[in-house]
């Protein structure tokens, strides 16, 4: 699989060494990541959607992170919907049509994994139902 | 067991253990309970384990093929979703610069040759020359080549990845597989 992957370009960020970080920022500025006409509050809107949406390829980097094509691809399509006046709503729609649900760093609440958001606060209860029983016994 | 003669006393012990027993059958549950949670949770990191994150499902299954208006891959005439093969038939997502195209290239080629189903081809961000050179020395299976250059109709198909081949029938897309195909995997697609 990742034969077929490593056909995309993907930069990871650098690691804790300073002079790798050097090397990402210089990198940065050399693949130029684009630069685009937007007003303030549609620059916020870019900022945040690119940040909260996964690049597919690259699949632990945002879209605000990753220098793959596709990625690049779709911060282009953002800020041209953006432009157009496209609601930040309609963009994530745009692309979840496209990409699934998977396109969301964080994923959304839904009827197939309420079970997952809730677990951590059913196991919560039982523990707390069981040493609320086990001292009532003593 | 003599029943006629166990009374008084004789219940009192006997009552006292079965319940001594009902105690050590709930005491052996909860005994078990860590090792059989370990066992549901282990079931599930093993499934997870043979699960490969990279393969994405596609959110186009059961949906329409989508409409685009793009040359071929020859240039000579646009085509659009009408021109598509109208029963069923394959898109293969395919670029001269992705080297795992040309094992899904080779598949793609057998099967043209024993099958009379419809490939479409949809040449993904490619370099028309090279793109060509490419179907010169590995045989051109396709009915029609679509020249995606700027990857709009694969980005509305949800294409992350060369290859990629979808099936679509009577204009609906059925399925799709990610990566290299093989006889298997194209048996599997077309099912």
């Amino acid at each position: 699989m990742k034969r077929f992957l490593d056909s995309f370009t993907c930069h990871s960020r650098g690691s804790g060494n300073p002079f790798l970080m050097l090397l990402f920022l210089l990198s940065l500025k050399a693949h130029g990541f684009e630069q685009y006409d937007l007003s303030s509050e549609q620059y916020l809107s870019y900022q945040k959607l690119t940040q909260e949406l996964r690049c597919v390829v690259c699949q632990n980097e945002s879209l605000a992170e990753s220098n793959a094509t596709l990625a690049q691809q779709l911060r282009h399509k953002i800020a041209t919907q953006l432009q157009e006046g496209k609601s930040e709503q309609e963009i994530t729609q745009y692309l979840s049509a496209r990409f699934g649900e998977f396109i969301f760093l964080q994923p959304t609440l839904s009827p197939k994994n309420w079970l997952l958001w809730a677990a951590p606060f059913l196991l919560l209860l039982i523990g707390g139902w069981q040493i609320l029983r086990m001292s009532a016994r003593r | 067991m003599d029943w006629g003669a166990c009374d008084g006393l004789c219940w009192t012990f006997f009552s006292v253990g079965t319940y001594s027993k009902v105690i050590i059958t709930r005491m052996k549950v909860t005994l078990y309970l860590p090792l059989i949670i370990f066992l549901i949770l282990g079931i599930f990191f093993f499934r997870a384990l043979q699960h490969d994150p990279k393969i994405l499902p596609s959110a186009l299954i059961g949906q329409a093929m989508p409409s685009f208006t793009l040359p071929t891959l020859d240039n000579s005439k646009l085509i659009s979703q009408q021109d598509l093969p109208k029963e069923r038939f394959l898109l293969n997502v395919w670029a001269s610069w992705c080297h795992s195209c040309a094992q899904d290239h080779e598949a793609i080629n057998n099967f043209a040759a024993h099958n009379n189903l419809k490939i479409v081809g949809l040449n993904y961000k490619d370099d028309v020359g090279s793109a060509q050179n490419w179907l010169q020395q590995k045989h051109n299976p396709y009915a029609m080549i679509i020249f995606d250059n700027n990857g709009e109709l694969a980005l509305d198909l949800g294409v992350y990845g060369v290859p990629e081949t979808f099936y679509v029938e009577n204009n609906i897309i059925k399925k799709r597989v990610t990566g290299p195909l093989s006889a298997d995997k194209l048996q599997e697609l077309i099912a």
